[in-house]
């Protein structure tokens, strides 16, 4: 019998002790180990690891999760069946509750609860309905403040924008969906993305809720790093210089922003680093912290839009509101692993076109975000539940969702938790009229459209 | 009754069918994507995802390969995402430093072997995917190495290179550990 060397046995180690060597080759093996300590120490080491790591056991979950497991499959399928069928195609996420909000949520604070693997990205479109926006430069609910500029820049604001904007000047007027907080500096229309011939959405859209929001936050941004670097006495909240000439860039990247002209990473650097804050926050009806501009509410908002704009695979959305996001985890105290995390999600989105685990993996990040607040500040967790919630109530809204009847309870844990935690009487009052459009028998279309200025109040009022 | 009947079935409309598919995978399927994932918190939901996402393609089994090679074609690819975004965010969290923590009550011994069995976890988990793929399947769901490559889509040589890789790996990262084996 030919005896096997040394590199032989190691070699055929693996398929020893998985049985696929032949017997004859077995027999030299055995005669190997049997006077090689090296190779006998090698084989015994790798049977023992097998056996140890057969050994690990798993910890399943309890009878009920198999009881329940089919079902639940056969119900998610038949909800993805359903949703790939509608038109709305942002809907599809706001419908089968990429955010959910309910008891989960409140249960142990931390968890949104994922149900992105239910929902086919194959069938999301681009959202760009139309957008209206609010002035970067102007606070929610509150007369104008006087700003002092420099006489060389002494011009209206409009007059300002339109400068920046190569845009026709547009008189400052109230917003036209009644929404009682704020006022709008201009208009833009593109074309409502329609899909199989169905009819567009409504007028109202989500884009001008939600683009002052990522603005904003930008722009908070900004107005903290100004502050840091200049070493401003600051007891009672930031103040800002309006007379810097800075407060015109302001406007430009706003509009760079809500364009998405803002392109790369330096460049949105750069507009953080130059613009100022949106308002005082002393203006934000003293429900909000110190750190109201840049609120728990408007992540919320911003994390959910971001998520949509990921599975709509807009990449310049994308782009331009993970690095708002990625600001905004800048700003916060303790985000920095947050903010290492959205560093590497931008960086794998452009290199890797999987929509759903990308989208599913800011939800994850969402949600350790969600945790962190929790274990703070209930307030800032219900703000930031409230901001992610109504993006998708909205989308739903706007779509004419009837799945909107299944947000009641929803919306009177929200009502309860914010009279708790002393939110303007506003907000409670428009989620009271949401609670009541969404219970009848029939919703019309102005119920609709009222459901979403009920959020764009809500919206105006804490973002 | 056999899994391609009642995958027919179920595709005909027939939604029984799918319960029982579901109840007859359920626990291993479950038992694997908790090794992929390396998180059993996590299991769950990824296996309900792997379900929803084979009915949701129900119409697209070709059933070139049996249904149970399918299944786990797709959980290897969505387990597969999950662990990669996991694994990232462990990176960041430092969740492992918790694991350092010890009650007051626990035992010595069943410390270490707690600690052997973490390091034991974390050396599979290191595995390059496929590697652990490959060692997951064969170990704990006792695939032979053809169905292996049928799942992993790769060649019958290429898995069985691979797994004495993951084997040879996992014992020489184990002794670089000081772990010692068979201890648990």
């Amino acid at each position: 019998m030919n005896r096997m060397s040394c590199d032989e046995v190691q070699s055929s180690l693996v398929d020893y002790i998985e049985f696929e060597l032949p017997i004859s080759q077995r027999q030299q093996f055995n005669a190997h180990l049997t006077h090689c300590d090296q190779c006998r120490e090698l084989h015994d080491d790798l049977q023992n690891v097998l056996v140890d790591a057969k050994s690990i056991e798993i910890n399943e979950p309890g009878a009920q999760f198999w009881q329940e497991l089919p079902n639940n499959v056969l119900t998610a399928v038949r909800q993805q069946r359903q949703n790939d069928a509608r038109y709305t195609p942002v809907t599809d996420l706001a419908m089968t509750g990429m955010v959910e909000t309910t008891s989960e949520f409140s249960d142990d604070g931390a968890v949104f609860r994922d149900k992105l693997g239910e929902i086919s990205g194959e069938n999301v479109l681009p959202f760009r309905a139309r957008t209206e926006r609010r002035p970067v430069n102007e606070m929610a609910g509150k007369k104008q403040p006087v700003r002092h500029v420099p006489a060389t820049n002494a011009q209206p604001d409009n007059q300002r924008q339109a400068a920046n904007t190569n845009k026709p000047l547009k008189p400052n007027h109230a917003f036209t969906t009644g929404v009682r907080q704020g006022t709008e500096q201009s208009t833009e229309q593109t074309p409502v993305v329609e899909r199989f011939g169905e009819k567009p959405c409504s007028k109202f859209s989500w884009p001008k809720i939600a683009l002052p929001i990522a603005a904003s936050v930008l722009i908070a941004v900004s107005g903290v790093l100004l502050v840091n670097q200049s070493g401003v006495n600051n007891p009672g909240g930031m103040q800002f210089d309006n007379e810097t000439p800075i407060f015109y860039d302001s406007v430009a990247a706003h509009e760079q922003i809500s364009t998405g002209t803002a392109m790369s990473d330096k460049a949105l650097a750069a507009l953080a680093q130059t613009m100022v804050p949106i308002s005082h926050q002393s203006a934000r009806f003293g429900f909000t912290s110190q750190n109201a501009i840049l609120n728990s509410f408007s992540i919320g908002a911003l994390f959910t839009e971001t998520i949509v704009y990921i599975k709509s695979e807009d990449s310049t959305l994308v782009k331009t509101h993970l690095a708002l996001l990625g600001s905004a985890m800048y700003r916060q105290a303790g985000s920095k692993r947050l903010l290492q995390s959205i560093e590497m999600l931008k960086t794998d989105i452009q290199q890797d076109g999987d929509t759903v685990t990308n989208a599913f993996r800011l939800n994850q990040l969402m949600n350790q975000y969600a945790a962190s607040l929790k274990s703070i500040a209930d307030k800032e967790f219900v703000l930031f539940k409230l901001g992610a919630w109504s993006y998708d109530f909205a989308l739903a809204a706007l779509a004419k969702d009837v799945s909107l009847h299944h947000k009641v309870d929803e919306i009177i844990a929200f009502k309860a938790q914010l009279q708790q935690l002393g939110a303007p009487a506003g907000v409670t009052k428009s989620l009271q009229e949401i609670n009541a459009l969404i219970t009848k028998e029939v919703m019309t279309d102005g119920d609709y459209r009222k459901t979403v200025e009920a959020v764009e109040n809500i919206r105006s009022l804490l973002g | 009754m056999d899994d391609n009947v009642l995958l027919a079935k179920y595709i005909s409309g027939d939604d029984a069918a799918l319960t029982i598919l579901v109840g007859r995978y359920q626990k291993e399927l479950y038992r694997f994507v908790a090794r992929q994932v390396g998180n059993e918190a996590d299991a769950a939901d990824v296996t309900q995802k792997v379900f929803v996402s084979l009915f949701l393609k129900a119409k697209q089994f070709e059933g070139k390969s049996s249904f149970k090679t399918w299944l786990y074609q797709i959980a290897v690819n969505l387990c597969k995402n999950h662990f990669r975004s996991n694994d990232r965010r462990k990176e960041t969290s430092g969740d492992d430093e918790a694991l350092d923590i010890i009650q007051d009550d626990t035992k010595a011994e069943d410390y270490i072997l707690s600690e052997y069995r973490n390091i034991l976890k974390s050396a599979i988990n290191e595995l390059p995917n496929k590697q652990r793929a490959t060692m997951q399947l064969r170990i704990y769901q006792e695939c032979t190495f053809a169905e292996i490559a049928d799942i992993l889509s790769s060649p019958l040589g290429t898995v069985k290179a691979c797994y004495h890789q993951a084997m040879l790996s996992l014992t020489k990262s184990l002794k670089e550990d000081s772990y010692e084996p068979n201890e648990l």
